[in-house]
């Protein structure tokens, strides 16, 4: 008798993974402004940004970052764990643990992304959430001399692989009932 | 099975509390640092020292050539930045100081690339329109030299523009009688 187990799980936490991997090189959200003036790559995993081609990183969004790594990983580890014992006593349990993960931390990420679009508007920068556009600085950052300078702002691909995994999770969930009911 | 579950929510505080605690420790003698690093603060509080961009300024005093009416004017533009950028374009008027009167207008030849924290020193010429040498010849013709500024200055460099209203550029020597 085959021992059963939940595939969307199992693809649910290899994309979970793979997620996580891929957003290590390609940002969820970059925002170029000018040609390197400033720069920001922008995902849970690795936020980083460019002053005028200088790099830094805030520490604290640094600290953000490891707590979504390691979440990130024990989730989809977890995952994968799950969908080998769905039908074990335990394995509500490990699935609780990882389905909700990824989709925490895409609505996380969206919901920091529009509050930080709206405070930088409130500064008088109008910054796309998708797409191009200009914006002129504000005088009194640029000593009364007016400066304009072309925004592009764009989701990335790893962005689309979080939330193929987030659905998946999902699926993963309702795939759950179907094996405890067949037990 | 309550310990899995004990195991899980001990696992999931331990990932969120862990890092918080280290990066607070590191900088607890310094918590701003948290959320302001260096660059950003300098930007913050206005200190542009260590990234200060400057528009080209005028070196010299502009030279007027009589045969083809034009002034040739000298630049120097400092790139501060660890990076190459390119001057894309760069458009502007020649008007008169004293009366405000456009003389002529810039001709930029193209792009031109300035390596990383290098100067690089250009020359643009500005052709003087009839109307301006007609001004320059009324208003001007006893005077050695003419006051010129440069207006409605547009430097397109970097993927940003930068639009400066007026720059002083000096004077002009006129050709005695």
């Amino acid at each position: 008798m085959s021992r059963p187990i939940n595939w969307f799980g199992l693809a649910a936490g290899m994309l979970t993974v793979i997620t996580l991997f891929v957003s290590f090189f390609i940002p969820w959200w970059q925002l170029e402004v000018g040609q390197d003036i400033m720069k920001v790559n922008a995902s849970p995993v690795n936020t980083n940004f460019g002053l005028f081609g200088l790099p830094f990183t805030i520490p604290l969004i640094s600290a953000l970052n490891i707590i979504s790594i390691l979440l990130f990983a024990a989730s989809g580890i977890t995952m994968l764990v799950y969908s080998f014992v769905p039908t074990k006593p335990y394995a509500k349990h490990l699935l609780g643990f990882a389905y909700k993960k990824p989709l925490i931390a895409v609505i996380s990420f969206l919901l920091v992304l529009v509050i930080s679009i709206t405070f930088v508007s409130f500064l008088g920068i109008n910054v796309p959430f998708v797409g191009s556009a200009t914006v002129d600085l504000p005088s009194n950052l640029t000593d009364g001399i007016q400066i304009t300078a072309s925004l592009a702002a764009s989701f990335q691909i790893s962005f689309w692989f979080a939330v193929a995994a987030s659905a998946l999770c999902i699926i993963a969930r309702f795939q759950h009932f179907s094996i405890s009911k067949g037990q | 099975m309550d310990k899995a579950r004990l195991f899980l929510i001990l696992l999931t505080v331990g990932i969120i509390l862990g890092p918080l605690a280290g990066v607070i420790f590191v900088y607890r003698d310094n918590l701003a640092g948290l959320i302001l690093p260096p660059q950003i603060e300098n930007l913050a509080i206005g200190n542009y020292t260590q990234v200060t961009f400057q528009p080209p300024t005028v070196i010299g005093s502009p030279q007027y050539d009589l045969a083809t009416q034009t002034i040739t004017l000298t630049f120097n533009f400092t790139n501060p930045l660890p990076i190459p950028i390119a001057v894309e374009n760069f458009t502007g008027e020649v008007a008169c100081r004293e009366h405000n009167y456009l003389l002529g207008s810039v001709s930029f030849p193209g792009p031109l690339r300035v390596g990383a924290s290098q100067t690089t020193t250009f020359q643009l010429q500005a052709h003087l329109t009839l109307d301006g040498i007609i001004h320059i010849i009324t208003f001007h013709s006893q005077e050695s030299s003419v006051a010129i500024v440069f207006r409605d200055l547009n430097i397109q460099l970097a993927g940003a523009k930068i639009h400066i209203d007026t720059v002083d550029a000096g004077s002009i020597p006129l050709p005695q009688r």
